[in-house]
């Protein structure tokens, strides 16, 4: 599967929600199971199957978060009472950086 | 320089020595320095003019320039000869760079990777070559808790303070924990989240910077969240204040409470049971 197709299923999952990190490039290079997971994860999340995580810099922000493989990570935020926020997909390193701008 | 010799291999090769590269004046001034007793100023004048240089022209035939070496008592044999040779090799290619080797390599038998630090002002992405995994960090990360703990046991190619004292909030100990919990219960690879966490919660519960043998040693022993959290709660009752930590963790056991009203998250429940052990402790 190709990026855009991939940002066009999550969006129907999640709404408008935007891309972070170097997504496109990331995903692409993702194994095919892989990149199903990431659909089933984030359908999972939409479901509220999956474990939280809240901020703290910001009491109303809260995420989801995974890791693929040893190097790529992926963060999903979202409003406590409202809507998703962002998808963030990128190499470990950068998702630390991520992490502690987030605050979780 | 002289972090590359011992008084034991001075004296192993003192016939060698004595008469052909140093005097026996000068051998005496070397082993001095090397159980580091102070110098008189006559021995200072010898050690830099005379000593330090003969030493400097012999490594250079190993390519060895400046080396430092910490923590050398926990190394393993052979791995600073080893180490050593990698450090030049890659400083070939990252000229100019300060470069730095740690981790089990240098003190386990069996280890999986080689760390290698390349400290750069400019991000650049990792690598891994064969069994050598170099990794880029900042400058800045030289003030970091995880740079002095990973320099206790390290070989570099430059020297360098040490930063001994820390601010460390309790928000920041919070998320170490929580990312931790939630990464074991993911049944994620949650190595890093461990070592960060017990590097954290060892310095403000005791003040201690642990070296990356006894994070090493210590990470083989916690292998479930009921460890982890009973660490947690020992640990923040020691390094904060009553007050802090009763304004903090009442609101996100309120916070966690309402949350779990929505999702069914393994982790909050985890994370409440926790602190309210800490305020039933604590306060």
């Amino acid at each position: 599967m190709q990026y855009e197709e991939a940002r066009k299923i999550i969006k129907e999952v999640l709404n408008d929600v935007k891309f972070e990190g170097h997504f496109n490039k990331c995903f692409d290079n993702l194994k095919e199971t892989q990149q199903k997971e990431l659909i089933k994860w984030v359908e999972d999340c939409r479901d509220h199957k999956v474990n939280i995580i809240q901020s703290k810099k910001d009491r109303n922000l809260i995420g989801f978060v995974k890791k693929f493989g040893s190097n790529l990570r992926i963060i999903l935020t979202k409003e406590k009472e409202g809507y998703f926020l962002a998808l963030f997909l990128d190499k470990h390193k950068y998702y630390e950086f991520e992490m502690l701008k987030l605050g979780f | 320089m002289e972090n590359f010799i011992t008084l034991d291999m001075v004296n192993k090769n003192e016939d060698n020595l004595d008469g052909k590269i140093f005097t026996s004046l000068q051998l005496n001034i070397l082993k001095k320095r090397l159980q580091k007793k102070e110098l008189n100023v006559n021995e200072r004048t010898y050690y830099y003019k005379y000593i330090k240089p003969k030493l400097e022209a012999m490594f250079s035939f190993f390519n060895i320039s400046e080396i430092n070496i910490n923590g050398r008592e926990y190394m393993a044999d052979n791995r600073i000869t080893k180490s050593v040779k990698i450090l030049n090799q890659i400083r070939k290619k990252h000229k100019n760079k300060k470069i730095m080797i740690s981790g089990s390599f240098l003190f386990n038998k069996d280890y999986n990777d080689i760390d290698v630090f390349i400290f750069t002002k400019y991000d650049k992405e990792d690598y891994k070559k064969g069994k050598i995994h170099v990794n880029f960090l900042p400058e800045n990360a030289f003030d970091s808790l995880f740079f002095s703990s990973l320099s206790k046991i390290s070989i570099s190619n430059f020297s360098y303070t040490k930063k001994n004292e820390f601010n460390m909030g309790l928000n920041n100990i919070l998320q170490s924990y929580e990312f931790l919990i939630n990464s074991i219960l993911n049944k994620e690879n949650y190595q890093k989240e461990l070592r960060d966490f017990l590097l954290n919660i060892e310095y403000i519960s005791k003040g201690i910077i642990l070296n990356t043998r006894q994070l090493y040693n210590l990470r083989k022993k916690v292998k479930s969240t009921k460890i982890v959290s009973n660490i947690f709660i020992n640990a923040v009752i020691l390094g904060y204040k009553k007050s802090i930590l009763g304004n903090n963790l009442k609101k996100y056991i309120i916070d966690y409470k309402r949350l779990l009203k929505q999702y069914k998250s393994k982790n909050l429940d985890e994370y409440i049971q926790t602190y309210e052990k800490v305020m039933e402790l604590a306060i």
